[in-house]
């Protein structure tokens, strides 16, 4: 038997694999062996040995980590063998390759089996997040392989490595924390809980990793070039060298880590309002607004965690989420707040009309069923409010929604539509000034208001109502066969507000929902012509459609095969394609908005902004 | 048999001394023409020092003539008689020589050494 | 590189913690040499030693080993005679075959011993660690040796079978040799040339044959002349003794004295101590 055929290197790789397996056998006996102990002495009382066993487990794991990366050579060292191992026939790169090799396979193999245990049994005894763990389980690793050479001491690796990691983990803190104050979260405040309990956004993770390797692979690195050199000289030495390098490289890492992180980190959604003059106002939760007008971004004070535009008028965006009523001045970017809830109460459904702005405001936690309601009346100039109790039996149930305002013989007025459940349809009312409620018609679906006609549906026909006399008065019905639901303005169809039309609205578009009750590609458009009465059915328009006005409407139509959303210009039943777009709809917002002006993408950090009528992209400085 | 007895501390070169104990054990009788003499190796070993002493040292008897070293099969005893006698008359001077140093060292003089050498061969003749 | 060289050094430095312990060395050794290397302990021969091994990497300098060495044809017993301690006897050599490629490993010195070959490592005495590994390293058949100061260890049969086993290899394969020792007894006479190392350089480099000629002693009650060339010297009340070097014979004819030869520890003794004289004149 010619024992020259087996390669040197295999013969080295044998003995490593006999020594960690060796190595391997002892700490698994130990695992299995400890929870007992612990359960038997009644140091963990009332567990039973697999629930002791779990956390064991995973803290043992962390030794185990630190002990494949310190103890290269410390079966050598442990036999006065290092000089018998350094003058063999192998490089020394060889050298401590193969002896990575089968370490780096049973951290990887212990892993595995960790996550067995993680994703089956004691799932929930395991204390640290699977991020978390795995976080520390890898970097262990690699700092103490990396300090491996730097001690013939095992307790002095040992805490090295450990100081080294706490070290390294609170640079990650600082990096995250650093960067997440110099993008401007001011109103986010890094916290370490969600690293241990595994409750983070997914950004979160690559940051990790990413930033974690550019911290750790100059550790490796710096070993790896100093190992070349590597001899029995005194570890100092080797620690001279490995300092030397390590230095300059951790430096570049330490950059390297801060420019990803700020590539990275994204916290909290951006949502976007483009202005009919083309301002982009841009909101996120934690860092609030910033305006962009093309060559600028300006930064609004404030802190506003959620932001609905519901209006514009001037310079003004009017918008109100769960926080409070604002409306923020586009020119000289001030923020002014109109109205918070006081303490107790919540508030929902803002509209603007005219002056005024209408919401309804309810006491009590995030439930509006069964709870006192109050319709609110804010005068925008004087901040003063009205406040009218909705009392009726009918307005605690279903969905309440304002329709819109207008004046009757100078008394003001406010529709409010109450929707039940799908199958019961609702009612619409009608607010005065002076608190008188009155019913005014019911319908089957949601109705729309275009001052001065009201839309109702029922279950066979559109039933147009005038307001006259102070009632609304039918004055016609139009058979609905297809079921054709016609809309109002923007994603509001139940809506026209009154100042935003000059031209009085003659024709209105209409989708319909298909037997499920959801657009699908059965869904025709049709034109109702208030003037006609009649209904023409629009086969070539495709996809949703989109009214700003009487004359500016627009359809959106969505391929999900394709990827792509195709804008088309609607006059009456034509249809002028503007735009195709290849969009990703793997997010689970809306990667776009359609607003009067425009088009916003916002897909992750980046906006696009494309300007109707004939949807060119803006560009806006620093966005 | 060969008696080897090397003198660390002399300042003769080992080589030298090898040389001149084989040549004795010739010139004596004890090595006859075709003895097989120590391989190198066994030489250095008994001696202690490195074969390329004892190398030296048969390749050099050989090369005066005393020796035949035969490639696989190793050295052998190899002379011709008139060499032989002219290297008896030189060792016996250089031997002479030698004595007389340590006679004179000793303080003796000419007519000491004649009489030693008187009583000495009358002595050897009275024995027969 | 000399096409007979077996190891060439040129200006080898090292320092540990700011010691200098090699300085600026050139040493050019032949394929086929025995070469010993004395010195005092903390002169730098182990780590000469060691740097030819390749167990420790020098600061400056080079070292360039015959062309179509590898690594194999190198044999090294440090002075931890390190092995694998926790391998069995056998392991031991299965480990080794494996690693340097080798196809017959030869029992003999193991059988000399009658070692156990379940026996561990660890627990031979130190005179049969020797052995072991020697046998080892012969399986290699090195094209150089390097053997540091392990051999007092044993006791003198040990000594004898190892002295005997390195004969054979010199004898068979004209394996290089460089040994590293600081006291002398059989071994004497196998190096064909002396190094001696002093603070990390060598002071003298000579060859055994012509340095018993060339160092000589004279014993007296007077002072010498300053003509003659004194390496070192001790200075007794009654007696002196001086080290010559180097010996000329034409100092015989001006300078009578009787010029003794001096053994190989005395020589080693000389050298050393004339480096002290030399530096408590400075």
């Amino acid at each position: 038997m010619k024992s020259s055929r087996l390669l040197s290197e295999a013969s080295m790789l044998k003995k490593e694999i006999n020594d960690v397996l060796k190595q391997t056998l002892f700490f698994a006996l130990i695992i299995l062996l400890l929870p007992a102990f612990l359960v038997l002495t009644k140091i963990y009382p009332d567990r039973s040995y697999l629930n002791a066993f779990f956390p064991v487990f995973q803290f043992g794991l962390f030794f185990w980590a630190f002990f494949m990366g310190a103890s290269l050579f410390s079966v050598e060292r442990g036999q006065n063998g290092m000089e018998y191992l350094l003058s063999l026939p192998l490089s020394r790169y060889k050298l401590i390759g193969l002896k990575v090799l089968p370490r780096l396979i049973s951290l990887l193999i212990f892993y595995g089996i960790f996550l067995i245990f993680f994703f089956g049994p004691g799932s929930n005894s395991l204390a640290l997040s699977l991020i978390c763990f795995s976080f520390i389980y890898f970097s262990l690793y690699f700092i103490s392989l990396s300090f491996s050479a730097s001690s013939e001491n095992f307790l002095v690796l040992f805490v090295i490595s450990f100081l080294f990691l706490f070290l390294f983990l609170g640079l990650e803190y600082s990096l995250f924390w650093l960067t997440v104050k110099a993008k401007g979260y001011i109103f986010f405040t890094p916290k370490i809980t969600p690293f241990i309990t595994g409750d983070l956004e997914p950004f979160t993770v690559s940051f990790l990793i990413m930033t974690g390797s550019c911290l750790l692979i100059p550790s490796l690195a710096a070993f790896i070039f100093s190992i070349k050199r590597f001899d029995i000289k005194p570890p100092r030495v080797h620690n001279k060298r490995f300092v030397t390098i390590l230095a300059p490289l951790f430096i570049i890492g330490l950059l390297a880590s801060l420019f990803l992180s700020h590539r990275i980190i994204y916290i909290g959604t951006n949502d976007y309002y483009l202005t009919r003059d083309h301002k982009l106002i841009e909101h996120n939760g934690y860092f609030g607004f910033r305006i962009y007008d093309g060559e600028k971004a300006h930064k609004i004070r404030g802190f506003y965690p959620s932001f609905l535009p519901f209006a514009e008028e001037g310079p003004y965006v009017y918008g109100g989420g769960y926080d409070c009523i604002f409306r923020v001045n586009t020119a000289d970017f001030n923020v002014e707040e109109l109205y918070r809830p006081p303490e107790g109460k919540n508030f929902y459904g803002a509209q603007k009309s005219r002056q005024t702005i209408a919401f309804l405001e309810y006491g009590g936690r995030r439930s509006f069923e069964g709870i006192e309601k109050k319709l609110v009346l804010l005068h925008i100039a004087s901040k003063k409010m009205f406040r009218i109790s909705l009392d009726f039996e009918a307005l605690q149930n279903g969905h309440i929604r304002l329709m819109g305002a207008g004046t009757y013989k100078e008394r003001d007025f406010w529709l409010v539509s109450i929707m039940g459940a799908p199958e019961k349809g609702g009612q619409i009312f009608r607010l005065w000034q002076d608190g008188e409620f009155r019913l005014v018609k019911e319908t089957r679906y949601i109705p729309l208001y275009i001052s001065p006609y009201l839309l109702t549906y029922s279950e066979k026909d559109i039933i147009i109502s005038e307001d006259r006399e102070g009632r609304f008065e039918t004055i016609r019905k139009i058979p609905n066969k297809k079921q054709y639901r016609f809309i109002g303005i923007g994603d509001r169809p139940w809506f026209w507000s009154e100042e935003e039309n000059d031209n009085p609205i003659t024709k209105l578009y209409s989708w319909r929902y298909s037997s499920k009750e959801e657009p699908g590609e059965d869904t025709i458009c049709a034109l109702l012509n208030l003037e006609t009465s009649e209904i023409e059915e629009l086969p070539d328009v495709k996809g949703w459609p989109y009214c700003f006005s009487g004359d500016v409407c627009y359809s959106e139509e969505i391929n999900l095969e394709e990827k792509t959303l195709a804008v088309y210009k609607i006059r009456e039943n034509q249809i002028n394609l503007i735009r195709k777009f290849n969009v990703s709809f793997k997010e689970t917002f809306h990667p776009y908005e359609i607003f009067e002006s425009g088009i916003v993408f916002s897909q992750g950090k980046k906006a696009r902004v494309y300007a109707f009528p004939d949807l060119r992209k803006i560009k806006f400085k620093h966005l | 048999m060969i008696r080897i007895k090397i003198d660390f501390d002399s300042s003769v070169a080992l080589y030298q001394q090898i040389i001149h104990i084989i040549k004795l054990e010739i010139l004596s009788g004890r090595l006859n023409n075709g003895d097989k003499l120590p391989p190198i190796r066994e030489l250095a070993k008994i001696l202690k020092i490195n074969p390329n002493t004892v190398a030296k040292a048969y390749y050099t008897l050989e090369e005066d003539g005393f020796i035949q070293s035969k490639k696989g099969s190793g050295n052998w005893v190899r002379y011709k008689k008139i060499e032989l006698d002219s290297l008896r008359k030189r060792m016996l001077e250089d031997e002479f020589k030698s004595f007389l140093e340590r006679a004179i060292d000793l303080g003796a003089c000419l007519d000491d050494i004649k009489n030693l050498i008187k009583r000495y061969s009358d002595g050897e003749s009275k024995r027969g | 590189m000399a096409s007979q060289s077996a190891v060439e050094i040129n200006n080898l430095s090292l320092k540990i913690g700011g010691k200098t312990i090699l300085n600026k060395i050139d040493l050019e050794i032949q394929k086929g040499e025995a070469v010993v290397i004395a010195g005092r302990n903390g002169s730098g021969k182990t780590t000469l030693l060691k740097c030819l091994a390749g167990v420790l990497f020098p600061d400056k300098g080079r070292i360039a080993y015959q062309s179509g060495l590898s690594r194999k044809g190198i044999g090294f017993i440090s002075d931890k005679v390190s092995l694998f301690e926790k391998y069995s006897i056998k392991q031991g050599i299965a480990f080794h075959k494996d690693v340097y490629k080798i196809d017959d490993f030869d029992p003999t010195l193991i059988n000399e011993l009658n070692l156990d070959k379940d026996q561990k490592i660890k627990d031979l005495s130190a005179g049969e660690r020797i052995l072991f590994h020697l046998s080892l390293i012969l399986s290699q058949k090195p094209e150089i040796l390097l053997v540091d100061e392990i051999i007092h260890a044993a006791d003198p049969y040990i000594r004898e079978i190892f002295l005997e086993s390195v004969i054979d290899l010199l004898e068979d394969h004209g394996t290089t040799l460089v040994m590293v020792n600081h006291t002398f007894s059989e071994i004497e006479k196998i190096p064909e040339r002396i190094l001696i190392m002093e603070k990390g350089r060598f002071i003298a480099d000579e060859k055994s044959e012509t340095l018993g000629e060339k160092l000589k002693k004279i014993i007296t009650e007077t002072k010498i002349p300053e003509e003659i060339p004194c390496l070192f010297k001790r200075e007794l009340t009654h007696l002196k003794e001086y080290y010559i070097y180097p010996f000329q014979e034409e100092l015989r004819k001006n300078f009578p004295y009787d010029y003794k030869n001096v053994r190989l520890n005395e020589i080693i003794k000389a050298f050393i101590g004339g480096q002290y004289a030399q530096k408590r004149n400075q």
